[in-house]
């Protein structure tokens, strides 16, 4: 596996410029754009999550790409590697992605924190703790989905299909946050509260599912 | 011991299907896989290295069905390298390193400076032939016993077909090594192999070694009168051409002294193709 791991590195190593450019210049961007918001916590800039995890996704999705354009799925079954090992390794890919993210999301919170003279007391380190959790789960969903879709589907369909879920789930995820003050003074607050709790229990089931079905799908792959 | 022991192989798919091939590779020897375009040679390489499905049959290497540990001893090289093209021979040379546990680089090292292939030089940037040559570097690099090569000599030119198939020779010379080998260029496994299987339209037709192939069969083109005659011969096939007919016997060595008055040729195999695929059998 470490070789799987060593290919994909060098695919995304020749364009280590570019993202390095990329990421320098989100971060710059939402330093300065800080600069001008009035927050009592972390937790008031945690829309920046949301362009990291695009970030570890888009890595993952590039790597597809580039091994469906060689044909490297094919030659690496050729290799002492099964099916499995491959489908593993793109989730460890997507993994190492995932916590890179995370450790560059956090490194820009905490330079707006130092800048704006923000007290990195325990509950702003909680808060830290928090976002990076929140990134390295919301992007893991992501991953599983895309890994899972692209051995079904491939990697232009599976992106389109992740894309549309990830707005899908934006959507709603925002309606429901933009709504809760009112759902905490309806009637129905509580029967509300299930149906969202249910509601994320199926779809963690469903993502879980998804990830055994990236190895069902794989297994039954020709080419 | 069989290095390739192939079991009553089908697969089906909507409009073809390779059915019932059965056929063995013996160690130490180079066996060539003919057939026209379609006519199942890529799929029955896929279904041997279990990248499609069969429906049915068995394949084994060295007695032993595909695994990890079987994988490591088999070099395949397809009609195209399936690297990445921002890849180096260098960072291939690492990969493989990483994934074979006898990769030898001092040796993928020697092809290179033998293939002239530059080390730190992009895929993207690498002729056809180069990156064929690559392909045949890494599949020769880790000590494989047995090496499966679709159109390996495809887009090289004369010299360096030369080159590869004098690499083929010694490295089947210890017979403990095979090699199987499909290929249009009939004339490069007339050089080689010492087997040859024909597969038409999903079907084994034959599998012969060269010497049988080259040396009985007999090509007699004829007139009317004496195809009468030789129409008969078992396993005779036959095409009536403008003015003549042509047939294409199997035993024809022994049946020179026979027909005394007729020519008979030795063929090449794309004639034996040829008429297997557009002749009429008796």
């Amino acid at each position: 596996m470490k070789a799987l791991l060593l290919n994909d590195f060098y695919m995304v190593k020749k364009d280590y410029k570019t993202y390095g450019f990329i990421i320098g210049l989100m971060m710059l961007f939402f330093i300065i754009v800080s600069m001008g918001m009035s927050a009592e916590s972390f937790f008031d800039f945690s829309y920046l999550i949301t362009p990291f995890i695009a970030f570890a996704f888009s890595i993952t999705s590039a790597v597809f790409h580039y091994d469906e354009k060689a044909g490297f799925m094919q030659y690496a079954l050729t290799m002492p590697f099964t099916k499995k090992q491959y489908v593993k390794e793109k989730y460890i890919f997507h993994m190492l992605n995932s916590v890179i993210s995370c450790v560059l999301a956090i490194t820009t919170l905490t330079i707006i924190g130092m800048i704006r003279g923000m007290i990195f007391d325990r509950n702003n380190l909680l808060n830290l703790g928090e976002i990076a959790l929140m990134i390295l789960i919301v992007s893991s969903f992501m991953g599983i989905w895309e890994i899972s879709c692209v051995m079904k589907f491939g990697s232009s369909r599976a992106k389109i299909i992740v894309a549309s879920l990830t707005i899908t789930v934006g959507v709603i995820s925002a309606l429901i946050v933009s709504i809760i003050p009112e759902i905490q003074e309806s009637d129905l607050n509580h029967m509300i509260l299930l149906i969202i709790n249910v509601m994320l229990i199926i779809f963690c089931g469903v993502t879980l599912w998804m990830y055994h079905m990236g190895f069902v799908w794989a297994s039954k792959k020709e080419f | 011991m069989q290095a390739l022991e192939i079991r009553n192989v089908t697969k089906s798919y909507e409009k073809f299907t390779l059915k019932n091939i059965s056929m063995c590779l013996p160690q130490g020897c180079i066996m060539g896989l003919i057939g026209e375009n379609g006519a199942g040679k890529s799929t029955l390489i896929k279904s041997m290295l279990d990248l499609v499905h069969r429906d049915n049959g068995e394949v084994l290497f060295y007695g032993k069905a595909l695994d990890s540990q079987v994988k490591e001893e088999i070099g395949v090289v397809f009609d195209t390298v399936h690297f990445y093209e921002m890849l180096t021979p260098e960072q291939i040379n690492k990969i493989n390193a990483l994934t074979y546990q006898n990769w030898n680089a001092n040796l993928y090292q020697e092809y290179l400076e033998k293939f002239n292939l530059p080390e730190k030089k992009a895929l993207k940037d690498f002729s056809k032939g180069m990156k064929m040559k690559l392909s045949i570097a890494v599949a020769l690099s880790h000590n494989a016993k047995l090496l499966i090569l679709d159109e390996p000599t495809a887009g090289l030119d004369p010299i360096a077909r030369d080159e590869l198939l004098d690499i083929f020779l010694d490295f089947v010379q210890d017979e403990e090594h095979s090699i199987l080998l499909s290929s249009h260029i009939t004339t490069d496994l007339e050089k080689i192999a010492d087997y040859i299987t024909f597969l038409h339209k999903g079907k084994l037709i034959f599998t012969k070694s060269k010497d049988e192939l080259l040396y009985d069969y007999r090509i007699v083109r004829c007139g009317e009168k004496d195809f009468e005659k030789l129409k008969s011969e078992s396993g005779a096939i036959y095409r009536k051409m403008d003015y003549q007919y042509e047939i294409l016997l199997p035993n024809g060595r022994a049946l020179e002294n026979k027909y005394f008055n007729c020519v008979f040729e030795r063929p090449k195999i794309d004639e034996i193709m040829l008429m297997q695929v557009k002749g009429e059998q008796v």
